[in-house]
């Protein structure tokens, strides 16, 4: 289990976070917040990038104040990656692996990568002539390779087309079968679809975590659904707090937040994403 | 060599940039080759312009893991940050060397006068200082452009003033005769010793750098 026992970081007197504690377990854990939310400074923490201003972090006998102890047991892929552009996929993983210190098997444990990612047969094309999807790849390739006990991943999916995504959230939720694989996104259709447990990061401060039950139940009671006509949705949706709308027979049937039921609106049951949003407006009410 | 240091891969993540110093030393020598009987001419081209190259491998050997996006990620193997900065110079900077050394062998061969030992020791020296100041720019700066623009106008005002801009951190000697290795000591001397400053000093930055 990793824990991590009351990290906060300044950049001199901004408060980038404040008091993190979390325990994560196997499987996936999703980060989600606003940008800005400090999700990417958690994460290079995470990644010993940078050292946290206080607190601790653990996972058995490993402490991050040791990061050569951490780098051997971390896979990491930053939001933005693009490294060795003129190197074909295979040479440049097999780099990698000699950099990770992976001595044994080593060309067969890049093989296996590059058929975790779906890459084996642009394997002898350079890096620098792939599409932004599969250098995505080649980056969740060099995070798992040596099959590390954690996987640190930022911002997964940005900048994907949706069946790149899709592709990659699967590819999230198998590696989490394996190990601690933690996420980081504002997009909350990524942790809805591979996560068991996330925190919603603020400002840098936790709001709340747990399992994604616990997370919708905060939006329990606020959801409604309602159905208006066409000329009316426009004049509505500057009073109402509309999460999603969808168009069906001249009617818009809309699902919005509120304290209070309308007239004529169905309570719904929440999901992550409802729970999400009013976290986020009581917090900047 | 193989191992956390891989020489044959680094030269290649310098694409087409890898190339430029032997391009140099290829023009300089056929300059030589035109201009045998002219030492007057051959020995302050060949200062003010291979020296001046070292740098080129110290600071395209950093782009990948300095300027491109996600390059913190190499920070997060388990691999020392020595390994990674002060050794790769290193290793590259001894190539330098021994492609200089081919240069004036074959310069020697065409020259009316021996030119190998001084030259050698005095354009090694103030390779050693810019292949450091390549190093150090890159360290500082994170970006191979303004690499280069440190090192173009070090030299293009080193080169103007005849190094009367920074004296203390002057390291071309502007000779057009070939010197004695007794009168080339301190000077050697003080490119070595800015160059050592510089090597350290980069290796200190790099130490501690952390992407953006």
């Amino acid at each position: 289990m990793l824990e991590i026992k009351n990290i906060s970081k300044k950049y001199g007197k901004f408060p980038a976070l404040t008091d993190i504690s979390l325990e994560i377990t196997h499987g996936m854990f999703g980060l989600l917040g606003p940008n800005g939310a400090g999700k990417t400074t958690f994460m290079r923490i995470l990644s010993t990038l940078i050292s946290p201003t206080a607190g601790e972090i653990n996972m058995g006998d490993i402490n991050w104040k040791v990061p050569h102890l951490v780098r051997n047991i971390i896979g990491y892929l930053p939001q933005k990656f693009s490294l060795y552009k003129q190197i074909k996929v295979q040479e440049a993983l097999k780099h990698i692996a000699v950099l990770k210190g992976i001595d044994q098997c080593r060309e067969k444990k890049v093989f296996d990568a590059l058929e975790k990612v779906n890459l084996v047969e642009y394997r002898d094309k350079k890096i620098g002539e792939l599409s932004g999807g599969m250098i995505r790849r080649v980056g969740i390739a060099q995070a798992i390779l040596g099959e590390p006990r954690i996987i640190i991943v930022d911002e997964p999916t940005a900048g994907l087309d949706p069946e790149e995504r899709i592709r990659f959230r699967k590819l999230l939720y198998y590696l989490g079968k394996k190990s601690i694989v933690i996420i980081s996104t504002h997009i909350v259709e990524d942790i809805e679809a591979t996560c068991e447990q996330a925190a919603i990061l603020y400002k840098g401060k936790i709001l709340a975590s747990g399992d994604l039950n616990s997370l919708s139940e905060i939006a329990r009671g606020k959801v409604w659904d309602i159905s208006v006509p066409l000329n009316e949705y426009y004049n509505l949706s500057n009073n109402w707090n509309i999460i999603s709308s969808r168009l069906i027979n001249d009617m818009y049937h809309l699902r919005v937040i509120s304290d209070t039921p309308f007239k004529g609106a169905i309570s719904m049951t929440p999901v992550l994403e409802d729970g999400y949003i009013c976290l986020m407006e009581s917090v900047e009410k | 060599m193989k191992g956390k240091l891989d020489v044959f891969f680094d030269w290649r993540t310098m694409g087409i940039n890898r190339y430029i110093p032997f391009l140099i030393a290829v023009i300089l020598i056929i300059y030589s080759y035109i201009r045998k009987d002219a030492l007057t001419h051959i020995i302050p081209a060949l200062e003010l312009t291979f020296p001046v190259f070292a740098a080129w491998w110290s600071i395209f050997l950093f782009q990948d893991i300095l300027e491109e996006p996600g390059c913190e990620t190499v920070f997060s193997y388990p691999i020392k940050r020595w390994q990674l900065g002060i050794a790769r110079t290193a290793v590259f900077f001894i190539l330098y060397m021994l492609l200089m050394l081919i240069m004036l062998f074959l310069i020697d061969s065409i020259c009316t006068m021996s030119i190998f030992i001084p030259l050698t020791m005095q354009l090694g020296a103030e390779a050693f200082f810019f292949a450091g100041l390549g190093f150090f720019a890159m360290a500082v700066t994170a970006n191979s452009g303004w690499s280069l623009v440190v090192i173009i106008v070090y030299t293009s005002t080193q080169i103007l003033t005849r190094g009367a801009l920074f004296p203390m951190f002057n390291v071309f000697i502007f000779n057009d005769r070939l010197l004695k290795l007794s009168e080339l000591w301190i000077s050697s001397g003080c490119s070595l010793l800015l160059g050592g400053v510089l090597w350290i000093w980069a290796q200190t930055i790099f130490s501690k750098f952390k992407a953006q």
